[in-house]
């Protein structure tokens, strides 16, 4: 029955037809599922991003520091009976490394291709800026006959 | 005192034999010495390594979330991946440029060997070491996963083969019938010898030639024994190793039957891992040393890994040897930290394998599958290849990107002799290291992308593999777990602190 007044292309406007053709309108729905899918993910990706970053930047460092690190060559270092110890700097803070040592050779800062002399029971340092962010090694290249070779101190620099 | 006596009791001849068989070779050698460059590494902060787990199973759900919104009713894809839609191109590869690559291939391996042998014992000016640990097993191996298997065109080994062949040595056809049980476990035992090499033996260019020559005499023999065809195959480890790399590239490359013509063809990336049919169980081991090898690789320098044996293992062994004077004491704790780091290597290929047929064995009881565990461990082990793939690229990138800067110096000087043959000016003192931010995010970022890429493998080889949607998506639960395990595992690796100290004591 035609209502007087309605337009032709009503159909257009009315509500889709459900019982016709249900394979592509499976289809569809599941076209739309997984664009749904795909767009929640990437929001979820972004927000986990920002909330993580913002939420665990506790302690940021302000400005550039200066900071010096004593550290003495002992026996124990030489054979590995105690843990290196790792020093902690940000990216721009001027670092000081003072190392005394009982053996000669030479302080190499692995990374930093930095390399010094020492002489035994002098105090030696190293001082640099530190530009790069990143995990630097400081051995002991010994001049003796075995060629000690030791992890003195791990430098890490983070950051800003 | 009584774990000495239970062992003492326990172990009978045979055994006796396999367990000093094993100590022996898990015997201490010389300390490590640096063989490159310290690598510039800065463990990855504690927030972009709880972003990255988040991020992980955010991605995980998202995947089964979209294959399962796909129809019920819906057709199962077709066999092959090259995609419907999507335009094939192929095209020969010309005789010539087979010519110039495997004149190369097989140039840079007698370099490599030569060097070791004439140039200098320093690793860092030898250009040996950076040539095969560097630019082939890193820098080509990351070209193969886009690229393709170019590696099975240019093969130095088959190329002495060739020149062997026409010398009159006929290595065509096999003198003893390969044994089918075998499988790739030559190939494998060639790839944990590596580990080996490069985890626990002091590297020197030297040694490195001396295992390259001892790997060419066993593919000769190998070849000559089993046939040139079955021992690169099965036998030769670096084809195999390129061969699951490359299976992951946009390009698959086709030798013309009975000939050595060589064709490309382009396909949709990852589908060769998809399409590839099972082989044998040995290739599943083989794909799962290539993640638990790497994995070992970043886990063995770390802090973690070592205190595991400095306070807890050492209180536990100690009380057994009893009364011993200071000095036998250091030399057993030596002996045994040697024992603990070098058999972590295999317990860790077992722990992997365990684990994962144990998740194979629960996928198949909760879906009802017929097929038997092995045979769905073996068909589903390629959709570990990326999370194995990407996790290499990311532990090793800096190492690379580090090295490969030497390589003109090195081209230039390459025995260490002093010599400037392409007339560079000296090597900077120090060159601009690697924006620590950047490694970070890449790292993370391309662990995720390993690890959904890893997902969705395994989802579309379940659709080859089981006749309904509904069974697909079962089996996918617990591989998904799966690989949520090894992706963490690989990031907490990331986030660890390292210590070389005691690495440089015990080897």
């Amino acid at each position: 029955m035609r209502i007087v007044g309605q337009r032709d292309d009503a159909g257009a406007l009315a509500a889709p037809d459900f019982s016709a053709n249900p394979e592509n309108r499976t289809e569809k729905a599941a076209r739309f599922a997984k664009l749904a899918i795909a767009a929640c993910t990437a929001i979820m990706l972004v927000g986990l991003y920002v909330g993580t970053k913002y939420s665990y930047a506790i302690g940021t460092p302000s400005d550039e520091q200066s900071r010096v690190f004593h550290i003495d060559v002992s026996e124990a270092c030489l054979h590995g009976t105690e843990p290196a110890p790792v020093f902690e700097a940000h990216q721009g803070d001027h670092v000081v490394l003072a190392v005394t040592s009982l053996y000669s050779g030479g302080l190499y800062l692995h990374g930093l291709e930095t390399e010094v002399d020492i002489a035994p029971g002098m105090e030696t340092t190293i001082t640099f800026t530190a530009e790069h962010a990143g995990r630097f090694f400081l051995h002991l290249h010994g001049n003796d006959e075995s060629h000690t070779h030791a992890e003195l101190a791990v430098l890490e620099v983070a950051p800003r | 005192m009584q774990y000495c006596t239970v062992l003492e009791v326990s172990l009978r001849w045979p055994c006796r034999a396999v367990f000093f068989f094993v100590l022996t070779c898990l015997l201490p050698d010389t300390a490590q010495a640096h063989a490159f460059e310290v690598p510039y590494v800065l463990p990855i902060p504690l927030w972009i390594y709880m972003y990255a787990c988040m991020a992980m199973l955010v991605l995980s759900f998202a995947a089964i979330g979209y294959y399962s919104a796909t129809p019920a009713t819906g057709s199962l894809p077709a066999t092959s991946s090259s995609g419907a839609g999507v335009k094939d191109y192929s095209s020969a590869v010309g005789h010539s440029t087979i010519l110039v690559l495997r004149t190369g291939a097989i140039g840079l391996l007698l370099l490599t060997i030569t060097a070791g042998f004439i140039g200098t014992k320093d690793p860092m000016t030898n250009i040996n070491m950076t040539l095969f640990w560097v630019v082939f097993l890193l820098g080509f191996a990351y070209l193969t996963a886009i690229i393709g298997d170019v590696f099975a065109i240019i093969s130095p080994w088959e190329t002495m083969l060739d020149v062997c062949e026409t010398c009159g040595l006929d290595f065509s056809k096999a003198r003893v019938i390969y044994p089918r049980a075998l499988g790739y476990l030559p190939a494998l035992c060639c790839y944990i010898a590596l580990i080996w090499i490069e985890l626990f033996t002091e590297q020197s260019p030297f040694v490195l030639s001396v295992a390259l020559v001892a790997y060419s005499v066993i593919v000769f023999i190998g070849a000559w024994l089993f046939g040139r065809e079955t021992w690169l195959r099965y036998g030769e480890f670096f084809g195999v190793f390129f061969r699951l790399i490359g299976a992951m590239a946009p390009v698959a490359y086709i030798r013309t039957s009975g000939s050595s013509e060589w064709q490309w063809r382009s396909r949709l990336p990852f589908s060769g891992i998809v399409d590839d049919p099972k082989e044998h169980f040995s290739l599943m081991l083989f794909v799962l040393f290539m993640l638990s090898s790497t994995i070992y690789d970043g886990l063995h320098d770390t802090q973690v890994w070592l205190d595991i044996y400095w306070k807890h293992l050492l209180q536990l062994i100690e009380p057994m040897w009893g009364a011993v004077d200071p000095k036998e004491r250091s030399t057993l704790i030596i002996f045994w930290h040697t024992v603990y780091q070098r058999s972590g290597l295999i317990l860790l290929l077992a722990l992997y394998v365990g684990v994962y047929l144990s998740v194979i064995a629960v996928a198949k009881w909760i879906a009802k599958i017929d097929a038997s565990v092995a045979s769905l461990a073996q068909r589903f082990a390629y959709s570990l290849i990326p999370i194995a793939f990407v996790y290499n690229f990311t532990h090793y990138f800096t190492f690379l990107v580090t090295q490969i800067k030497a390589l003109p110096w090195l081209m230039s000087d390459p025995f260490g002799k002093g010599w400037n043959l392409l007339n560079l000016s000296r090597v900077p003192e120090q060159s601009a290291l690697l924006d620590m931010a950047f490694i970070w995010h890449m790292e993370v970022g391309l662990i995720l992308i390993g690890h959904l890429v890893s997902v969705c493998v395994a989802h579309l080889i379940s659709l080859r593999v089981f006749h309904s949607r509904r069974q697909a998506l079962l089996t996918q639960v617990p591989m998904l777990i799966l690989m949520m395990v090894y992706t963490s595992v690989g990031l907490w690796i990331l986030s660890l602190h390292l210590s070389q100290r005691f690495n440089d004591l015990g080897g």
